[in-house]
């Protein structure tokens, strides 16, 4: 870390309002979607199987059962396993209180973001963060280029009763702009594109604020249970590391060995428009596919689409092509390649209309043919 | 390289003008390019009819006038090249281009650039709510529904009165759907009169002015919206709320020209409309690089739009031979818009759109003969034209046009239509 005075603040990022700072120099930023994507399709070249649709309902002790010490029972299956690792977020305390840990608690608190459109590479080169306000107890409203080129305004916080409501709100969606504007002046309405919400597993209840440290524990009481609960921020940046703790806690008593055959790459999707001119008319000759531009707002191929349908782990959704490829994301929003991508999931895989999902089962976007 | 005189972005009713107006003004060689593998553009998926009363004087549907179109460029030999998406244009008029055959650079004497226009996004509008599955804007619609064939929801809710809600609120109706309401922001109806009064009256769809959607409500999918008045300044009224449940949400609620292409060659565009600026020429920024139609201004009459799109290439064709250029005229669309007026009729048979009434037993309003002989129909057997898709053999859908079917009977010739095909 650095302190930066207002001259240098003002020469490197002349659009960003500020007396002085203090600089990160070793923090970035990358694509939180494409990353879970990656590390699940990892797994599953690796021999993962990932079951989704599935609601876990109750978790039974196998109590004389040496090999399988627990029945996982969801709203389809049932699974018979030695660990059982709870990784459920929102939902961790309710699948810890399966196997009666009551102690846990997880009080939902949402945040709210705008997205606005490319300009960060002429405004916002780096995440900029206001000073900290006393009693805040986070990180406050702050500006985020993305890797995409976007830039996202945010996070609110605010307590939850209904720990599913996902809605963007009129009086943050206001207090967002008039707050990123006061760090980005030049910011307008205009370049306002879109808003969403997260929700945050809180252990720190709303009496209290602030963080707690996150739970990442095998239950004395219970071999083979391992609790990851109110892995709120900074979880992603932690996820590696917790990672590690939890192959360490397994490894006390299970003998664990790197597995020979293991495959660290995932074959990621390469960018058609990242290509020289050159490198795209090779990719047109070797695969016609390439040549059909399907979202123009991002420049994506039907060559590129296909791959992110075809994924390692058999999810065809609208969302699930958007996090590999980036598609509906531009400024129209899908107006050109939603269509054409639901007409290519229901012509070249077979998914009738009434089955094709924006995110899974629940979220069917067509009622079936119009004749 | 390729050279042309004259590269025209995007063969809708502008592009398609364009090009045969610059070859019929001496230059050689003239391509049409556009991103679908069909010309017409956004007309192709606009199977109502309206189209073609100023230009050629009949009431078309937007396919029947793309056909128009398309055949005067390829009879004036105007080269297209379809399934060819532009990545970008420079300021030299070189233009860079996919398609399934391979990477295309050309080099233009002069481009004209009629990329049309984009929709509003929910997101550019800031509608407050959740994220769910079900919630489209109009075009996206009507390019599913009578293009691709799927069919978007049940219970739907329209925001915006615009001449594309109006018009999909009546497609959906006569495709089985339940169209709940017709929301509008301002105090009167933004379409014409006419699709106010056949698309929205004619099916007892609710309409409100001076209402907006104030939230969106569902957690995967739309399970419904929340109705509120608003204020002067165009606010949600606190109290006025209204939950009206629903499967989709369907937005009309603007265009936006469509300049991406423009700006790769950093083309000025409108800070407010993002149109591309031009001169009286037609002429952008950069000499040589021309607009027409949605892209440089959002335009209400495909016949309007083709006019124009004969001056820009009229003036391409110019420019590359170093001649002087035409001035174009400004038009102003000549339909009425809003509420129809109560207790009349609006005649649908030509741009004058006459109000008839009938006072103390005359008939007035009309200009001439037809718009008495409409008005006596609508008061003793209501007749519509109607238009529809039918599913052909190999399942594709072919727009479809029955002039003269009795107003009640609309649902059901859709329906026979349907289960005959």
């Amino acid at each position: 870390m650095r302190l930066v005075d207002g001259k240098e603040l003002h020469r490197r990022l002349p659009d960003v309002g500020g007396i002085s700072a203090l600089e990160s120099t070793e923090t970035s930023i990358f694509d939180p979607f494409l990353y879970t994507i990656a590390l699940a399709e990892n797994a599953v070249t690796n021999g993962a199987t990932f079951k989704f649709g599935e609601e876990v309902k109750a978790i039974d002790r196998n109590i004389n059962q040496e090999e399988a010490r627990f029945t996982v029972s969801t709203n389809k299956n049932k699974y018979d396993t030695q660990y059982v690792i709870n990784c459920a977020g929102l939902g961790s305390a309710r699948i810890a209180q399966m196997l009666g840990f009551e102690q846990y608690k997880i009080y939902p608190c949402r945040g709210e973001y705008l997205i606005l459109d490319k300009i960060s590479d002429k405004y916002l080169q780096v995440p900029v963060y206001p000073a900290p306000k006393k009693g805040i107890g986070g990180l406050g409203v702050h500006l985020t280029p993305t890797i995409h080129g976007n830039i996202i305004i945010g996070p609110s916080a605010e307590y939850l009763d209904d720990g599913e409501d996902y809605a963007s709100t009129k009086p943050i969606i206001e207090k967002l702009f008039c707050e990123a504007k006061q760090l980005l002046p030049t910011l307008e309405r205009k370049h306002i594109i879109g808003a969403y919400a997260g929700i945050r597993s809180k252990q720190a209840p709303p009496s209290e604020g602030g963080f707690h440290d996150f739970v990442i524990k095998e239950e004395p009481e219970c071999p083979g249970f391992i609790n990851l609960i109110g892995i709120e921020s900074p979880g992603m940046t932690a996820s590696m590391p917790i990672a590690r703790m939890v192959k360490e806690i397994i490894g006390k008593t299970t003998e664990l060995k790197p597995k020979k055959s293991f495959n660290p790459k995932r074959k990621g999707i390469l960018k058609f428009s990242e290509q020289t001119d050159e490198k795209k008319d090779q990719l047109i000759k070797s695969n016609p596919e390439y040549g059909e531009v399907v979202c123009r707002c991002q420049q994506v191929t039907k060559a590129e689409i296909r791959q992110a349908i075809e994924n390692p782990l058999g999810v065809k959704t609208i969302a699930g092509v958007k996090y590999r490829v980036w598609t509906t994301t531009g400024r129209c929003n899908g107006g050109y390649c939603f269509a054409r991508i639901a007409e290519i999931l229901e012509r070249e895989y077979g998914i009738v209309p009434e089955h094709i999902t924006l995110r899974g089962e629940g979220s069917e976007l067509f009622s079936g043919k119009v004749k | 390289m390729e050279k042309y005189d004259v590269v025209v972005i995007g063969a809708g009713p502008g592009g398609l003008a364009a090009s045969t107006a610059a070859k019929k003004n001496g230059a050689q060689r003239v391509v049409v390019l556009d991103r679908n593998n069909y010309c017409g553009g956004v007309l192709n998926q606009c199977i109502h009819d309206g189209f073609g009363l100023l230009r050629y004087k009949q009431a078309l549907t937007g396919p029947e006038y793309a056909v128009n179109a398309e055949k005067e460029a390829t009879d004036a030999r105007v080269e297209i090249m379809t399934s060819t998406m532009v990545l970008s244009i420079t300021t030299d008029k070189i233009i860079t281009a996919t398609s399934k055959k391979g990477f295309i650079k050309l080099q233009a004497g002069a481009i004209v650039l009629a990329t049309g226009c984009r929709e509003r996004t929910r997101g550019a509008i800031s509608i407050p709510g959740t994220r769910p599955a079900g919630i489209y804007t109009a075009g996206v619609v009507q390019n599913l529904v009578n293009i691709k064939n799927i069919m978007i929801g049940k219970r739907v809710v329209i925001l915006g009165s615009g001449d594309i809600g109006l018009i999909m609120a009546r497609r959906l109706t006569l495709e089985g759907a339940k169209v709940l309401a017709v929301i509008e922001i301002m105090p009167e109806p933004m379409g014409l009169q006419r699709n106010v009064s056949q698309c929205v009256y004619d099916f007892g769809i609710p309409l409100y002015v001076s209402h907006t959607v104030s939230c969106i409500i569902g957690k995967r999918k739309l399970e419904a919206i929340e109705m509120s008045s608003v204020d002067v300044n165009k606010q949600p009224i606190p109290g006025t709320e209204k939950i009206i449940e629903c499967d989709s949400l369907v937005l009309s609620v603007g265009l936006i020209p469509e300049n991406e292409v423009a700006l790769t060659a950093g083309v000025a565009l409108d800070e407010k409309t993002n149109g591309v600026i031009t001169d009286d020429y037609l002429q952008s920024s950069i000499p040589g690089i021309f607009a027409c139609g949605n892209c440089r201004r959002v335009m209400d009459l495909a016949d309007l739009v083709s006019e124009q799109g004969e001056i820009a290439g009229l003036n391409a064709a110019r420019f590359v031979k170093g001649d002087s250029l035409q001035a174009f005229e400004k038009k102003q669309s000549v339909f009425k818009k809003g509420f129809p007026i109560e207790g009349t009729v609006t005649c649908p048979l030509c741009p004058n759109g006459c109000s008839v009434l009938e006072k103390e037993g005359v008939i007035e309003g009309n200009k001439c003969k037809r718009g008495e002989k409409y008005y006596l129909q609508e008061q003793t057997d209501p007749r519509r034209t109607l238009t529809t898709t039918i599913k052909q053999l190999d399942g594709s859908l072919r727009p479809v046009k029955i002039e003269n079917v009795r107003r009640s009977e609309l649902f059901e010739t859709v329906r026979n239509l349907n289960y005959n095909s």
